[in-house]
């Protein structure tokens, strides 16, 4: 058997020859693959050949098909398909690659189903960023919004308490101003699961001291919650390293926020703190563990999943629901920027524990060094110039510095031209003014003050309800000595001032 | 005799083309997603304002881009369907750009854009997204309960007949 032959026998059954006339009339084929009538035209056998001839008859060019499946009568192929133009006569040949074309199905499936996958995974994270940027948005404005009238609210209500009042109205005076607070206090709340979401929110590193720190916190609390029937004690172990490095701040606020929740669920009964040294690192790197445990309702199993999440809401039978439910959240996403960890054990009518993990840098004794004696005794009078156009704010600034016994004297501005020109007539010590939600107003002013060579040397203190930290940073960056962020109380204000 | 038509189904992968022929050809429906490989061709007969036409459905394997597809396939087409899944925004991400290759390489042949898959408005997909320039101009399409097939295929034939005369 010659080579030749051997690659005929190969090649012969994939391979089939069909002779067609110009109107695509069948006239021979060897029938291997399809069996196709003779002086049948083609395009009867399948569709796939009903538009192909016309365009071939006039071409000298041959064309080919590739993978084109074809079912004549009960037999399925799928072939390449090349006509050929030879001679004036046209020549359709099918080379059957169905096994071939078969086994490629299976791998093209998979990657075509692995890419619709991928791509609908990244639609999803794309419209879940597109909703936290609106709801950040959202925030942000809620937050102005809320804070401007809070302050007036509890501006005054502070001014009030001043004024001779009976008992009844003290008494009525102390709910409005708690209420005001906790409306404050919510505002910071959202604020900071803002902040943390963005990334603005940074951990600081400053030294402190523990051990004043839980003393203080826990005097705060035992203070507060004089009136309930529950025992809040402290245990810290002797090994806690006292002296670190970190942000009080934020540890004062995840234990605040645990007592707090520690407190709603609890009738009565005790909560107690309990605060050990797991282990010293090589590198002073102390990992501490609070334990914050209370004999309180507890907490059910399927609860246990979602109590770090913001927008659940714990509802228990006996008790009225957990105020806003976003105090747990911040602990969480708090102790996650500061590498630590968090952990809840409850079981329900006996109580919860929560198991805070931390990492903190330790520090060595310092020598205190000497410190002179603040001020001479001697109160200074002191020019301060406040720019705003809103009547109440006007009437609720005026207010907040009479009687101040800082030597504070207020003088008003409606408008940053008619401050230019209060500036221009008298000396002030420094200046107030409110950075406006919209307009760059107090950015611009600040810039303008601060190219004055007779002006620079003024102080300026930002009061705001917007209180993103992109917005300080840009109220700082223009050249302001200070922010406060709206509601702030008399003595706030003042303590900013002194500040300057 | 009939008029053959050969109308090619362009669009990516997954968007249901073969889904929309069988449910124009065969009325069926298969919620499984099944690749084409190659070419599967099917043909229907249908009379339009008296006209007999063959429609000859060229079912090819989905490309991200015409310009990907196998140039042999598009040869001859009378003309083109653009589908897109609404659900899917990759599949109508670059549509701008590739109805302009279609005016390049095939200037004259009509071309008809379903947005398939409309069964999914207002349940996954936003209606009201698709109802400004330039979606509001397009098809939308269900091979599953087969919305706007019938009448998307006729819209086609009828201008490919209106090309042919001119």
């Amino acid at each position: 058997m010659s080579l030749k032959d051997i690659k005929a026998s190969y090649i012969d059954h994939k391979v089939q020859i069909i002779a067609v006339d110009s109107l695509g009339l069948i006239l021979a084929s060897d029938d291997v693959l399809f069996p196709f009538k003779k002086n049948h035209k083609l395009e009867e056998q399948h569709p796939f050949f009903y538009t192909l001839l016309p365009l071939l008859v006039h071409d000298t060019v041959s064309e080919s098909f590739t993978c084109v499946n074809l079912e004549i009568g009960t037999i399925s192929k799928i072939v390449d398909v090349s006509i050929l133009n030879k001679e004036d006569k046209l020549y359709v040949v099918l080379t059957d690659f169905t096994s071939h074309y078969i086994e490629t199905r299976p791998i093209i499936q998979e990657k075509n189903d692995s890419v619709i996958a991928r791509n609908k995974l990244t639609f999803e994270r794309e419209v879940h960023f597109a909703k936290e940027e609106f709801k950040n948005i959202f925030l942000a404005h809620l937050n102005h919004e809320i804070r401007n009238p809070l302050n007036a609210l509890l501006g005054f209500t502070e001014l009030l308490g001043e004024t001779k009042l009976t008992f009844q109205q003290k008494e009525t005076l102390g709910v409005l101003q708690r209420t005001g607070l906790h409306i404050k206090v919510l505002m910071d709340d959202l604020l900071d699961i803002s902040k943390i979401e963005t990334g603005a929110l940074e951990i600081k590193g400053v030294p402190f001291n523990l051990h004043t720190l839980l003393a203080g916190l826990i005097k705060h609390f035992q203070i507060k919650k004089n009136n309930s029937n529950i025992e809040l004690s402290y245990c810290t172990e002797s090994d806690v390293p006292p002296k670190l490095f970190g942000d009080p701040t934020r540890i004062k606020q995840i234990l605040y926020n645990l007592f707090e929740n520690a407190y709603k669920n609890t009738k009565e009964g005790s909560i107690v703190l309990n605060t050990s040294l797991v282990e010293m690192t090589e590198k002073d790197v102390a990992s501490l563990q609070f334990k914050v445990s209370d004999t309180g309702s507890g907490i059910s199993g399927d609860q246990l999943t979602t109590i770090f999440d913001p927008y659940v809401q714990i509802q228990r039978e006996e008790l009225i629901p957990i105020g806003s439910g976003l105090g747990l959240k911040i602990v969480k996403d708090l102790i996650i920027l500061m590498g630590g960890t968090v952990v809840v054990d409850s079981e329900v009518a006996k109580g919860s524990v929560f198991t805070v993990t931390l990492p903190f840098k330790t520090r060595k004794k310092t020598p205190k060094s000497k410190t002179n004696p603040k001020g001479s005794g001697i109160v200074m009078n002191k020019r301060i110039l406040a720019i705003e156009d809103d009547t109440l704010s006007q009437m609720l600034l005026m207010k907040q510095f009479l009687d101040n016994d800082k030597g504070y004297a207020l003088q008003i501005a409606p408008n940053t031209i008619a401050a230019i020109q209060m500036l221009k007539t008298k000396i002030y010590s420094a200046i107030i003014i409110k950075q406006t939600y919209n307009a760059t107003t107090g950015i611009e002013f600040i810039e303008k003050l601060k190219s004055n060579p007779k002006l620079s040397a003024i102080p300026v203190l930002v009061v705001s309800g917007k209180a993103m930290i992109k917005e300080q940073e840009a109220i700082i960056n223009a050249g302001a000595a200070a922010f406060l962020k709206k509601p702030y109380s008399k003595y706030e204000l003042i303590t900013a001032l002194q500040q300057l | 005799m009939a008029q053959p038509r050969k109308i090619v189904i362009l669009g990516h992968f997954g968007v249901g083309k073969t889904s929309l022929i069988r449910q124009y050809v065969d009325a069926s429906f298969s919620e499984d997603y099944l690749v084409t490989v190659g070419v599967h061709v099917k043909k229907k007969d249908v009379i339009i304002n008296d006209h007999a036409v063959t429609l000859v459905i060229w079912d090819i394997e989905g490309h991200s881009e015409i310009a990907s597809a196998r140039a042999s396939y598009l040869l001859g087409a009378s003309g083109f369907i653009y589908v897109f899944d609404v659900s899917r925004p990759e599949t109508y991400a670059n549509l701008d750009n590739q109805m302009e290759y279609l005016k390049e390489h095939f200037s004259g042949i009509p071309v008809e854009v379903f947005g398939n898959k409309c069964d999914k408005f207002e349940d996954e997909v936003s209606k009201a997204f698709f109802e400004t320039p330039p979606f509001n101009s397009y098809l939308f399409t269900s091979a599953k309960t087969g919305e706007n097939v019938e009448e998307g295929f006729m819209q086609l034939t009828i201008k490919t007949l209106v090309a042919h005369e001119s």
